[in-house]
């Protein structure tokens, strides 16, 4: 049954399902299997949630069989990233050593969605240490040890913080994932493991129960084999919830019509790719060509203005104030990369005069670059600027201001979605990704250009082939 | 005048911290704060207007609006 359910989509997974040809029990226990022997090599998982998911499987099942069929996800295995809370005496880690024995009586908002369109939640997967909100710059930052790429023969990093999220849709461990980005967290591990991985609008998915890094950055949202998948499962995930007032009540359907064939438009921020690693550069030209056959592509310049340091700002300041009893607590020192020990003091300088100038300077942004969204669909750039690194040494870290992300910082700072799917491999057969970013709340843009872009090419097919045997 | 420098706010951290931190550490914290400077300073090249407010509402709170 594996080599016929492994890296399968979920549309594909799901009419099994619903045919009756595929039985959500064995679907979940191939993939629970799976998560317990090659979870390891990855450093993926924190906690396999084997009984919640066979009781889980066995309702789906009875359901199923009698007819009341829930809809796309119903049977379906997912993981979630650490911070999302889950009841039940499972532990939320948060990443951290000295969070190992965390548990809450409640379940994260996006996991109560997600088991109600009938998913079975069968890990929770590793993470970087809160969220990477110490300023770690090295892969080893977690107490489960460093995240590994399913690419790159066990050497190469997964990215983070979403870092078991990435590498177990990577590796075919779960069909899909939920991991959560206040800058680069879901982007950065889709580049690295190869998958296609989707940052929502801030507010289209409830934070409640998830662990609070930056209150007006974080955004929650799936990592998934392709396009499509990521906006079936954001469908079941978003929604208004009075326990996170930040959420939007506009309803999110996901839209799967590709419509009449015309042409996106889309826009490039002026030397977006320079400074990238080589490869980067040369797959990110290679896929421009192909999105000039369904778009027209323009280069742009923004306005000058302190994207980065605004959202810089902003994200040390409210994570300054989401830790400051942790630090203060010493338990900073119990983390497990050395500079997160000391990591989060600095922040805790930034003046609240300042912090409100970040604020009042966001606003001009975000007006800024809606206006620019008024004359394209999407705008478009490499992933990351490098393919990931090893999983030993220090890499450069857009955090702390070691590499240049414009994107990022506009798409976090404003709230913007966007969608990170993979677009070639460099020559040491590492994944490189291209992200598509919309205005807010067009998610279903993203990702019917994102569609559009793999109907063109065959990257997100590609797995690793020891994997996919 | 009236701006804190990076020495200020590091000695502010020391004397929170410092008993802590080894003198490697403190140099890792005195850099991060340096670092912090130059983004707030960063943010002074834009001219704000009195009326430019922070893009972050205040919403009075009831329970039955929630609901």
């Amino acid at each position: 049954m594996m080599e016929q359910v492994i890296y399968r989509p979920i549309r594909e997974l799901s009419e099994l399902i619903s045919n009756k040809e595929l039985s959500p029990v064995e679907l979940v226990n191939t993939f629970l299997d799976r998560l317990e022997k090659l979870g390891p090599r990855y450093n993926a998982v924190v906690s396999l949630t084997r009984d919640r998911a066979i009781k889980q499987a066995q309702k789906a099942e009875r359901e199923i069989l009698k007819g009341a069929y829930r809809g796309k996800l119903h049977g379906i295995p997912f993981g979630a990233k650490d911070l999302l809370a889950t009841s039940g005496n499972i532990p939320t880690t948060w990443g951290a050593e000295p969070l190992r024995n965390q548990v809450f009586n409640y379940d994260a908002t996006a996991i109560v969605n997600l088991e109600a369109a009938g998913a079975v939640l069968s890990a929770k997967l590793a993470m970087v240490e809160l969220a990477g909100g110490m300023g770690y710059r090295q892969p080893n930052a977690a107490f489960t040890g460093p995240g590994v790429s399913p690419w790159g023969n066990g050497m190469a990093w997964s990215g983070g913080s979403s870092s078991g999220s990435g590498s177990a849709v990577g590796a075919g461990l779960v069909p899909f994932a939920i991991g959560s980005e206040t800058w680069g967290s879901i982007l950065g591990p889709a580049n690295n493991c190869g998958v296609s991985g989707l940052r929502p609008t801030y507010g289209r998915v409830s934070r409640y129960g998830a662990m609070a890094l930056c209150w007006t950055l974080d955004k929650i949202g799936p990592l998934c084999v392709n396009a499509d998948d990521c906006g079936i499962v954001l469908e079941a995930m978003a929604g208004h919830d009075p326990s996170d007032p930040t959420t939007t009540s506009e309803k999110y359907q996901y839209d799967t019509q590709d419509g009449n064939p015309r042409k996106f438009r889309i826009g490039i921020i002026r030397d977006v790719a320079e400074g990238t690693d080589e490869a980067v550069r040369k797959n990110f030209l290679e896929s421009l060509k192909s999105l000039e056959e369904i778009g027209t592509i323009e280069e742009i310049n923004l306005p000058e203005l302190p994207y980065e340091a605004v959202t810089r700002t902003i994200l040390f300041a409210e994570a300054s104030s989401s830790f400051e009893d942790f630090i203060d607590s010493g338990k900073n020192m119990e983390l497990t990369a050395e500079e997160d020990r000391f990591g989060g003091y600095a922040g805790l300088t930034i003046l609240a005069k300042d912090y409100i100038r970040a604020l009042r300077i966001r606003g001009m942004i975000a007006k800024v670059i809606d206006q620019t969204f008024e004359d394209y669909d999407v705008l478009v750039g490499p992933s990351r600027p490098s393919v990931a690194p090893p999983i030993e040494g220090e890499f450069r870290s857009v955090i702390r201001a070691g590499a240049k992300d414009l994107m990022g910082a506009i798409g976090n700072g404003a709230g913007l979605p966007a969608i990170s799917v993979p677009n070639g491999f460099s020559a040491e057969g590492l994944p490189t990704g291209i992200q598509f970013m919309g205005r807010a709340y067009a998610e279903n843009t993203v990702i019917k250009i994102a569609r559009a872009y793999q109907s063109l090419t065959k990257w997100h097919e590609y797995h690793p082939e020891q994997l996919a045997q | 005048m009236g701006a804190f420098n990076s020495n200020d706010l590091f000695s502010m951290i020391k004397a929170s911290y410092g008993m802590r931190l080894s003198d490697d550490e403190l140099e890792e914290v005195r850099d991060g704060v340096k670092r912090i400077t130059e983004l707030t300073d960063a943010l002074r090249s834009v001219q704000l207007e009195n009326r430019d407010e922070p893009m972050y509402w205040f919403k009075p709170y009831t329970r039955k609006e929630l609901e």
